[in-house]
Formats: C-alpha cells, sequence, structure tokens
C-alpha cells in the first residue's frame, strides 16, 4: 500500500524541529518506554518480546544439524530472518516477503553476526561432518515505529537465552550458547531537517531518510545502514553516532539484566 | 421506558448477548430482532430513545452518513474528481462541480493535491459504499494551517462533552479553534503552546488501545480537563 | 492423527498425562486489545498455546476482482511463526495454514454481518507463536474476540474446541501427547447463544455414539470459554472489572 504523507503532517513536523519539540513530545534523542522479558515462548531454545512504545515484537531461536561448507569445516553457521507480515500494520500486505521485510533481516542479521557474538567454531560438532546451524527468526507483531531496533534487541536477547538442544538430537548434552557480545542497534530518522532517535509512527511517515547503527559491547561499529531518499553531513553522522553510543549502553544493560 | 433498556445501568454487551424481549420496540444500530428477542451484534453500551433500542458500540469503524461533516485529505486525482480519505472503508470523491473553483478538465492540482487536507460534507452514499463529498457550503474549505488530529468517531460525544461544555473549555483555556468532524478527525488552530495543549488532551484518545468509553480514558480525560 | 500405538494416556483413576478429568479444559487465557497497530486484537494462552489475532477494517477490497457486490470478504491469514513448534517451520507457502486459513474465513464469514458492508475487506491475522496441539480452534476463538474487539457486527460470538479419542475414551480438548497417539480428533467452531455449528472437521475413529459424547463435551466446553470471551471483552471497557 502506498502511504500518502498529509502536507500538514509534513509542516507541523518542520514547526516541532524548528521549536526543538517532537510530535509525541519528547525529546531529540530520548526513547520511548522500552519493555523486554525473556523465555516468553515454549518451543523456541531462546525467546524474547521486546514492547518498544507500541511496537511489539519476538523473537525466537532454533537449531538444527547441518554439514559444514566445505571450506569451514569447523564453523557453524547462524542466520537470522525478520518477518514484516500483514498482522503488523494496516500498510503491510500478504504476499512473499517485500523489500522492506528483507532489508530488516539483513540489516539485524548483520549488527549481530559482525560483532563476532557468537564463535562460529564453537558451534562444531564433528568436524567437516556436523555443525549447529543457529536460526533467529524475528516475527514482528505491531508496528508503530522504530521496528529495527526492537528487532535487534529481541535477537540478541532470545540468543543470550538460546539453549542447544543437544539431548534431542543425540549429540551430548544440552547448554547454554555461548554468546560473548551485545551488539545493540540505533536508529535515527531526519524528521524536519534533524535527526531524531527512535522515529514514532508519525515521524517515520512524514520523515526522510534514516540510519542505522549497530554497535559492540567496546564501541565499535558492526553494521550501517542508510535508508531512503536523502542525504546528510558528516557532522550530521558524527552527532548521531556519538548519541548511539549512549542508546547502547542502556539498552545493553537491559539486555544483561534480563539474562542473567 | 422499559427498565431492561434503561440507559443509566450503562448495561454492557458483547455480539450474541440477548438484550431483551423486542415487544413494541424497534431495533436500532448494532442490534437485530431475532423472533422475539433483541439480539446485540456489537461491543457497545444499551441505549433506548423513542422505542428504538441500540448500541453505542464501543470501537466501531467509521461508517460515513450523508450530512456528515469530515476532514480528509486527497489520495488521488482522476479527471474532475478528487479522492479523499475520509478514514471510512472507502474513499469518497469530490468531484469538480461541488468544489468553490471552477477548472479546467486536468488542472485540479492548482488548487488541491495529493496529502491536502480539507473539510468537506458528505453529499450522499449509495448502498455500495459509494460517497460523495461537496466543498460548497459555510466553512467548507481547504485545511492549509494548524494541525489535523485522530480521536476517533466514538469518542467524539466525549470529548465535545454535554451541550459543547468540554470542547469550550478546552477551547477558552487554549485559545484555539477547534474544528470536530463527524469520522474522528479534528482540526486545531493556534499557536504553537496552545495547539501541543489540545495534542496533549487528543493524543489520549488517539491511542487505539483506549477507545471510548474505556473508563482508564474516561478518568485520564476528567482528570486532564481538571488541569487545563 | 499420528499413530494408534499402545502408548498409556489416561490412567486407571480416570486422569490424563497431565491431570485432567475426560471433560476438561486446559487453562485458558484471553486478552483483547494487545497489539496497538490493529483496530483490534486478542491474545489468547490456551495450555502451552500461544495466539495473536489483529483485526483490519473494513476497507476498500483490493484487487478489485475479489469485491463482492453484496456482501465484504473476510481476508483471513492462519500462520504458524518459524519458532512456534519444535522443528523450525520454514516462511511462506505451506498447504496446512492455506486450508486452516481457508475454513477459518469460512467459519468467522457465518457469524459477521458481511451483507453490513459491500465490496470491502475485513483482514484478520492469526499468529501462532507457541503451538502444542489445537492452535486452530485457539486461533479461530480468539479471532471471533478480535472481531469484536474491532466492533465489526457479528450475529453470535464463535468457539472453537476439540473433542477426540485417547486409548478408547472420549475425552476433550487433547494435548500434545494425545493428539500424536490418539485416536481421532474433532475440532468444532460453536455460536454458543445459538449453539449452531460454524466449523467443523474431524480425522480418525469415532462411532456414533463416540461423535455424539465427543460433540456433548464441546458443546459444554464452549460455554465455559464463551464466559471467558466475554469477561476479556467487558474488563477492556470496565476499567479492569467484570
Amino acid at each position: 500500500m502506498v502511504e500518502i504523507v498529509p502536507r500538514l503532517l509534513k509542516d507541523q513536523l518542520l514547526k516541532l524541529a524548528e521549536a526543538n519539540n517532537r510530535i509525541d513530545g519528547r525529546g531529540k534523542n530520548q526513547r520511548r518506554d522500552v519493555n523486554l522479558e525473556v523465555n516468553v515462548l515454549t518451543n523456541a531454545e531462546g525467546s524474547a518480546k521486546v514492547v518498544w512504545g507500541g511496537t511489539i515484537v519476538y523473537a525466537g531461536v532454533k537449531f538444527e544439524i547441518r554439514t559444514p561448507w566445505p571450506d569451514r569445516p569447523t564453523e557453524g553457521s547462524l542466520m537470522c530472518g525478520a518477518e514484516l507480515r500483514p498482522v503488523a500494520n494496516l500498510k503491510y500486505e500478504p504476499g512473499p516477503p517485500s523489500a522492506e521485510s528483507i532489508e530488516l533481516g539483513r540489516v539485524v542479521d548483520r549488527g549481530i553476526r559482525e560483532s563476532g557474538c557468537i564463535n562460529m567454531e564453537e558451534l562444531c560438532i564433528v568436524p567437516g561432518e556436523k555443525v549447529w546451524g543457529v536460526m533467529i527468526d524475528i516475527h514482528v507483531m505491531s508496528d508503530k515505529g522504530n521496528i529495527f531496533d526492537a528487532c535487534a534487541l529481541a535477537g540478541i536477547a532470545a540468543l543470550k537465552t538460546a539453549i542447544v538442544p543437544a539431548e534431542r538430537f543425540d549429540v551430548g548434552e544440552d547448554h547454554p550458547l555461548p554468546v560473548s557480545k551485545i551488539p545493540i542497534m540505533a536508529s535515527y530518522r531526519k524528521v524536519g531537517g534533524r535527526f531524531v532517535y527512535d522515529p514514532c509512527e508519525e515521524e517515520e511517515l512524514g520523515g526522510d531518510e534514516r540510519v542505522h547503527i549497530t554497535l559492540g559491547d567496546d564501541g565499535h561499529v558492526h553494521s550501517l545502514q542508510k535508508g531512503l531518499k536523502g542525504t546528510f553531513s558528516t557532522s550530521e553522522f558524527a552527532e548521531i553516532f556519538a548519541n548511539a553510543n549512549e542508546q547502547a549502553k542502556e539498552l545493553r544493560e537491559m539486555v544483561e539484566e534480563k539474562v542473567n | 421506558m422499559n427498565e431492561v433498556y434503561s440507559g443509566a445501568q450503562e448495561r454492557l454487551v458483547i455480539p450474541g448477548d440477548t438484550i431483551g424481549e423486542s415487544g413494541d420496540f424497534t431495533a436500532g444500530s448494532g442490534v437485530i430482532k431475532v423472533e422475539n428477542k433483541l439480539i446485540a451484534t456489537q461491543l457497545g453500551h444499551v441505549k433506548e430513545n423513542n422505542g428504538t433500542v441500540y448500541l453505542e458500540a464501543c470501537n466501531s469503524a467509521y461508517m460515513p452518513r450523508s450530512g456528515d461533516l469530515v476532514i480528509g485529505f486527497v489520495t488521488s486525482m482522476r479527471g474532475n474528481l478528487w479522492m479523499f480519505n475520509i478514514g471510512g472503508p472507502f474513499e469518497a470523491l469530490l468531484p469538480m462541480s461541488l468544489s468553490p473553483w471552477n477548472t479546467q478538465f486536468g488542472d485540479l492540482e492548482e488548487h488541491m493535491g495529493v496529502g491536502d487536507y480539507a473539510l468537506l460534507r458528505v453529499q450522499e452514499v449509495d448502498s455500495q459504499h459509494g460517497v460523495v463529498c461537496t466543498m460548497k457550503g459555510i466553512g467548507l474549505r481547504k485545511i492549509t494551517t494548524g494541525v489535523v488530529e485522530n480521536i476517533g468517531s466514538n469518542s467524539i460525544k466525549m470529548f465535545v462533552g454535554s451541550e459543547g461544555n468540554n470542547l469550550q473549555k478546552i477551547k477558552k483555556n487554549t485559545g484555539c479553534r477547534i474544528t470536530v468532524a463527524e469520522n474522528g478527525k479534528i482540526w486545531i488552530e493556534g499557536d504553537e503552546e496552545g495547539i501541543s495543549k489540545v495534542r496533549s488532551i487528543s493524543l489520549d484518545f488517539s491511542d487505539a488501545n483506549n477507545p471510548y468509553p474505556n473508563l482508564n480514558l474516561k478518568k485520564t480525560f476528567e482528570n486532564k480537563m481538571e488541569e487545563i | 492423527m499420528g499413530g494408534y500405538g499402545d502408548v498409556e494416556l489416561i490412567a486407571k483413576d480416570g486422569k490424563r498425562l497431565d491431570g485432567r478429568l475426560a471433560d476438561e479444559l486446559r487453562p485458558i487465557t484471553i486478552e483483547v486489545g494487545v497489539l496497538p497497530a490493529a483496530r483490534g486484537s486478542c491474545r489468547m494462552t490456551w495450555g502451552l498455546n500461544i495466539a495473536e489475532v489483529a483485526v483490519y477494517g473494513p476497507m476498500e477490497a483490493h484487487p478489485r476482482k475479489i469485491q463482492r457486490p453484496d456482501r465484504a470478504v473476510l481476508d483471513v491469514r492462519y500462520n504458524m511463526a518459524p519458532f512456534s513448534t519444535s522443528d523450525r517451520i520454514r516462511p511462506g507457502f505451506n498447504r496446512r495454514s492455506r486450508e486452516i486459513s481457508k475454513v477459518t474465513a469460512e467459519a468467522l464469514e457465518s457469524i459477521v454481518m458481511v451483507e453490513m458492508f459491500p465490496r470491502s475487506k475485513i483482514r484478520v491475522e492469526i499468529e501462532i507463536l507457541c503451538a502444542e496441539a489445537g492452535t486452530r480452534c485457539c486461533g479461530i476463538t480468539a479471532a471471533a474476540v478480535a472481531l469484536a474487539d474491532a466492533g465489526i457486527p457479528m450475529k453470535d460470538m464463535l468457539v472453537s474446541v476439540a473433542a477426540g479419542k485417547i486409548n478408547d475414551v472420549v475425552v476433550l480438548d487433547l494435548d500434545k501427547a494425545e493428539d500424536n497417539y490418539g485416536q481421532a480428533d474433532l475440532p468444532v467452531g460453536i455460536m454458543p447463544n445459538t449453539e449452531e455449528i460454524a466449523f467443523l472437521q474431524m480425522d480418525g475413529d469415532l462411532s456414533p455414539e463416540e461423535f455424539d459424547l465427543a460433540m456433548k463435551y464441546n458443546m459444554k466446553a464452549a460455554k465455559e470459554i464463551h464466559k471467558l470471551q466475554m469477561s476479556a471483552l467487558k474488563s477492556k471497557y470496565n476499567g479492569g472489572v467484570q
């Protein structure tokens, strides 16, 4: 469905930006309330539910045993997929995965994978024969803005709680999946000419380009994505990059608290 | 008036509930007559007026009726028609002949383009949900200033208040001009501070999980009306 | 039905593996208004099953060829999340979900007053987040609640529940083990006020007497579940009281 942006909304967002205000009254870098729950789905080996403002996302981890790639006989694999099904919003239509849905999955996947939070060698069962394939599936149930951050948070939290079901596959004892790092994504949207953190639904409708930054525990950046039409300057990026570090710290503490 | 249908009880029913014996009552909106019984078809409060038993639905979709004042935005233009989203199930059309302008075929955009809001009146609705609007009438016009917010068509009664007292109070204390349309949209004009005050009230209503007459919303609203 | 093996599913004292009697339901919870983006929504837990349903519309039916000049179409999707079962489900087209979506839509069309909304479409999205057994019943029951929450006019509510047969005994509401090793499964959709049947499927083996008993159990359970639907819907508007 093509979404139409009311002109009045654009004007309003511009005026609010000039007054350093936001449509829902938040500060420029203020996050909405976030609630994280883990181990919420019995049939998943690891799971999390994130309620981020009005956005609701579930993530579940599943395992399979597969043969390793010939060039990497001792390495398992990690795959992360996100589905934007029509349940999440009126604007999502049924049908094969949209480009937006695929982008979402791939951006979240890169952030988690490139952080090195999972040592692929540790997923090896029998070199050259059997390795674990870890799959994170993220299900968006309600989209009221900023599904990227919610998906990334649910994904890493689910991974942190995952138990490798070795007994069920007859390859040893069940054990927690070793996950050494907690990559966190922070998303920004250009609204009324300036970047704001954690855009809400109206800001996404009336805003311009978006930037997603995934940061590791040490403040290193692991994935970046610029989306939609629009351009920004290097100084604008420096500003949001610095802010992303602060946001990531808070959310990382939240994950640590919940999974331990 | 029959005790069973007394509005004072604020009786809440769900679809399929038997409201009572039909007797001489007529089934109104949200109510059907099955054999000798009146059955509710929606979640809502039972009301009675002049022998008609009806439901005040909690969360129903806006269905346009002729004469309704509505606020919508242009979604597309075809030949000499503007198509409007007025929040109902179907787009409404505004023919050039019912607009205040006299323009050439194909030159609609000169006056209103995609994304522009306007205050319209529903001229007629056919049985197939075809909706024709008019912009000829007092106050009907293109909206170029202020903001448009959604409070939902079920919440209008509460927002406006009995004899309009809530609306009067909000207008007086914020210095804003507020137009409430039957499709649940409100148009707020005024200075930034006033607009943000009105929005702090209207935003509670646009929360999809808080439709009227949810008791929580009622309390929040009453508190805000005290503070304002 | 998986197999007709010798698995002991019911003890001598008539109690089932999870301690339930033959005509007892698993624990059920229903909540409404749980998905902020939807017009109406419902979350239902039934044993270990978790279903969340969103309702959108009525809206203009697209593409035009699906429009009906005399009524609304119900566009129902039943979908199991990839992590909802012990073996991951690959996202995408799936014959089982297609069939369940179809029969669910037809069951709901029997209660929704579709003739009030010609040419339009009402979208019902059923997502199964965790599956034990009986997800279609859970989905249909939750969908009826979500439709009511969305203010869609309906002649009655709809409750779906299943009875079956294990170790030659008719029992209500099969759990996973019972579903795997049981002998029959009879899911029905019942309009709780009129007691009419809007949805019916069955597989396995039942004698006419066993069928009657299974239907009796289903009818009784439908009344119980209807009370839960009612209190969930009303509590949203009574500030949590009902």
